[in-house]
């Protein structure tokens, strides 16, 4: 019968009637030589005509005279139904013993409240039934408040909620049996008694009819399915397709909320909008915001205003989203709920630390864009498959101003939900000691006010997502991310522009490459910084040198490229080498050698091993710059590779015959920016190899170069380095930058 | 059959996943965990003070497989999780002596 059935109330019933004959049959055999009248009555479940497949029998015998023969008739009655497997509880009790346990154990009550005479004396039945329910009925001053106060654990919108015992479960259901039960004296098999009671209109008592059978049918699916006895509806328990899980989720919503309003009424519960009102009523943008600014405390009324559709003036289609299911990995609730959680979630998410960064957020207010943004963040999800981000922004552009936005803040509400996944893909799919991760990231934040906004919006979604979804270490890996996105976003940085116009200039680079796959190599590989500083025409002829140098397999492979600088007398060279400790240095030394001074420089970091340097020189005596003047210098240049040592000593030659310009005092600067290296700012009197002494100073302190720019003018060099020690990070402690700073002044 | 753990960074899983998905190698156990090598989390001494760096956030992988190919799944980790910067992490291999899969009750490398 079980697997034959169509799941539902009806298969419920019709189970139950089943049983009812066979007990009855057992119990008729068994019980008919007892010479005191006895009845058998089903209790709970059962007794409402309620009974699933895994249900236990809960069966009261009631007898006022204790027969001998009592206890080897019951063995007739139960024990074949524990051969046959079943799960039976049993009392054996007098009419009066057991209206005294009712009065005492609200479970032996609300049992006996659903209960239904299945064999025996119908009088005496009838008696048990009707002195319990008028029992309780004197006792609802009592009672009433006690049912109401029953714990509801769970929500009726959790992915998996538990059918039975969660919010919207079948027990909410039973509480208002119950509550209908106490009110009128009289047994009852269903919550429409509650109308009789006045706690519930007749559309609600439908509503709930409704619910309690997809409930069942629910119920009865995850029973048939399940290995052992559950009640809680999972995704593989729903039997294929055989339930309709997004009704099951609406009708758990309805039994949750329609129970919230019974309570209301019965004066044990409040509920935050008066239901009598609710079609005339429509939540406004100012009463949205107050309740969102009410925290977690907002989130019930919030629930229930969506349930009701008060928020379909503001925000179309939500009270769909409500019950909207789309499983994911670590997501508990449903679509709409799980907005509802982050948006009034944003005050909790502003006081999580985030690992060691020491960014515990202040109590700053919470923008009306990121309350919005959170609302509908997931709106997009109405469709399935990817791109829900996008269809959010869309969303938000068509509904935000009628949460008052102004047109500013719908576009940074949009921007929020468009990238609202932004910061936890890269914090914990992507390498965020990368800079030109950091940099692709801080074009698409766009300004440095928005890593703030997007970072409580990371958080509140990952809180309200479940708890596996945020941990100190997601906590840690996003407070280092937000940390380099400031830095790349402030205003000296600006790390937004470096991303755009380094995207700009590879795309017009790779057009004049055309085919060629070792150039189009270079130039896709080559780091952001580098190419926003550049022009396409240079990107193309330094992929080639790059490009030299990788296939060459020479150690010792230096590649030259020279044009006509900025202003007339200087040169523009572009050199390629293989990356090494102390090549920035050698290549300063041997342009000093050569009789060039170096005005600007700027080195980037290497890519596959192969460093590209680009200086602007002049020469610097009246010589002019010839052809076998860069031959010299690759000679140089070669030469200090081989021989740093020889290097040094050639320029300590060269510089006793030419002597400063000015005098200027020499200044360092160290700034302890926590990104991916530390600046390091050094203002000297220019003079031949002061760029290989400072690059020599970083050198011996074991510090790589990733970033520079020398700039001389009128005589005082201007020189900004952006080092990391050995291990790839910042330079932080302030003694090891102190040595650096001593050892610098110490070489100029 | 061999046990062979890796903490890697956490931004290398999907690499790693995908080469182990090559050779054949479906089933893998991943966790999120925190812990320090020599990159971080070790005591620093200056002018005197003691100060501890935190622990780095890294994934923790695990996988049960066959003795034959142990030694091409350890490397093709250790290629994929490579990015030649310090805190790049370590690979272990350790023996398992029994392996049983719980639905079917098969045993050995049956079971992997």
């Amino acid at each position: 019968m079980v697997g034959s059935a169509r799941p539902g109330p009806r298969a419920a019933r019709d189970l139950s009637d089943l049983t009812d004959g066979a007990v009855s049959a057992l119990a008729e055999t068994a019980l008919a030589g007892l010479r005191a009248p006895w009845a058998v009555v089903a209790l709970g479940g059962w007794g409402a005509r309620r009974l699933l497949p895994l249900s236990d029998l809960d069966l009261l015998i009631v007898t006022d005279a204790r027969d001998p023969g009592l206890e080897q008739a019951l063995r007739g009655v139960l024990y074949p139904l524990w051969d046959a497997g079943l799960d039976v509880g049993h009392q054996v009790r007098s009419r009066p013993d057991h209206l005294r346990m009712a009065r005492g154990d609200i479970d032996t009550l609300t049992a006996t409240l659903t209960g239904r005479r299945l064999c025996g004396d119908a009088d005496l039945a009838e008696r048990v039934l009707a002195e319990t329910a008028s029992d309780a009925h004197r006792r609802r001053r009592t009672l009433i408040p006690q049912l109401c106060s029953r714990e509801r654990p769970g929500s009726p919108y959790l992915l998996e909620p538990d059918l039975k015992g969660g919010a919207g479960g079948q027990r909410d259901l039973d509480e208002m049996t119950w509550l209908g039960a106490v009110l009128t004296g009289a047994s009852a098999h269903d919550p429409s008694v509650l109308v009789t009671g006045g706690a519930l209109d007749a559309q609600e008592a439908t509503v709930l009819a409704l619910a309690g059978d997809r409930i069942t049918e629910a119920r009865w699916v995850v029973q048939c399915h399940a290995v052992r006895p559950t009640s809680t509806l999972t995704e593989d328990l729903a039997g294929d397709g055989t339930l309709d899980l997004a009704l099951t989720q609406a009708a758990l919503a309805d039994a949750h909320h329609v129970l919230l309003r019974a309570r209301s009424r019965l004066g044990h519960g409040a509920t935050s909008f008066d239901p009598r009102h609710v079609e005339e009523i429509q939540l406004s943008a100012p009463r949205l915001f107050d309740l969102l600014d009410d925290g977690p405390d907002g989130l019930a009324p919030l629930e229930e205003a969506s349930w009701a559709g008060l928020l379909e003036e503001l925000a179309p289609g939500f009270r769909d989203l409500l019950t909207l299911r789309r499983p994911a990995l670590s997501h508990l609730y449903t679509v709409g709920d799980h907005c509802l959680r982050a948006a009034t979630g944003l005050r909790t998410a502003a006081a999580e630390r985030l690992g060691d960064s020491g960014a515990e957020h202040t109590s700053a207010p919470i923008g009306r864009p990121l309350q919005v943004a959170a609302l509908l963040h997931d709106t997009g999800k109405v469709l399935p498959g990817r791109g829900h981000s996008e269809r959010g922004e869309d969303r938000v552009r068509q509904i935000g101003a009628r949460f008052g936005l102004d047109p500013a803040q719908v576009d940074e509400a949009a921007m929020l939900v468009r990238e609202h996944l932004l910061l936890p893909e890269t914090a914990f799919g992507r390498d965020i000691h990368d800079e030109d991760v950091v940099l692709k990231t801080a074009a698409r934040v766009g300004r440095a006010q928005l890593v703030e906004p997007l970072l409580r919006l990371t958080i509140a979604d990952s809180l309200a997502t479940g708890p596996g979804a945020w941990t100190p270490w997601h906590a840690a890996l996003l407070g280092e991310l937000a940390q380099r996105l400031r830095v790349a976003l402030d205003e000296e940085s600006s790390g937004a522009g470096i991303a755009e116009r380094a995207r700009t200039v590879r795309e017009e680079a790779l057009t004049l490459a055309g085919e060629d796959v070792r150039l189009r190599r270079a130039i896709e590989r080559a780091p952001l910084r580098y190419l926003a500083a550049q022009r396409p025409g240079d990107v193309l002829v330094h992929a080639g040198l790059t490009a030299g140098v990788a296939s060459s397999g020479d150690p010792l492979a230096i590649e030259l490229a020279v044009s006509p600088g900025p202003t007339d007398g200087t040169w523009r060279a572009s050199v390629a080498a293989a990356d090494r400790p102390g090549l920035f240095a050698a290549l300063c030394g041997a342009f000093a050698l050569s009789g060039l001074d170096i005005m600007a420089a700027d080195a980037y970091d290497a890519h596959d091993d192969v460093a590209l340097d680009v200086f602007v020189v002049g020469s610097d005596t009246l010589a002019s710059v010839e052809p076998a003047t860069w031959a010299a210098f690759q000679r140089a240049l070669r030469a200090a590779l081989i021989d740093p040592a020889g290097l040094e000593t050639r320029l300590t030659e060269r510089r006793r015959h030419y002597l400063p310009r000015v005098t200027v005092e020499t200044r360092v600067a160290t700034a302890l920016a926590e990104s991916y290296a530390t600046a390091v700012r050094v203002v000297a009197a220019d003079r031949v190899g002061l760029l290989y002494d400072i690059a020599r100073a970083f050198a011996d302190g074991q510090l790589d170069i990733h970033w520079a720019r020398a700039i001389t003018q009128d005589g005082v060099a201007h020189d900004v380095f952006h080092v990391t020690d050995a291990q790839g990070e910042p330079v932080t402690d302030p003694g090891v930058l102190g040595h650096l700073a001593m050892r610098i002044r110490e070489r100029v | 059959m061999k046990k062979i753990e890796a903490i890697i960074k956490p931004h290398v899983l999907d690499e790693v996943k995908a080469a182990l998905q090559q050779l054949g190698v479906t089933g893998m156990t991943a966790y999120e965990v925190k812990g320090f090598g020599r990159q971080k989390g070790h005591t620093e001494v200056y002018r005197g003070s003691e100060y501890t760096v935190d622990f780095v956030p890294k994934t923790k992988i695990e996988l049960v497989v066959d003795d034959d190919i142990a030694p091409k799944v350890e490397q093709a980790i250790i290629d994929a999780a490579r990015t030649g910067k310090i805190g790049d992490g370590k690979v272990f291999t350790s023996t398992i002596e029994s392996a049983v899969r719980i639905r079917t009750g098969e045993r050995g490398p049956e079971a992997l």
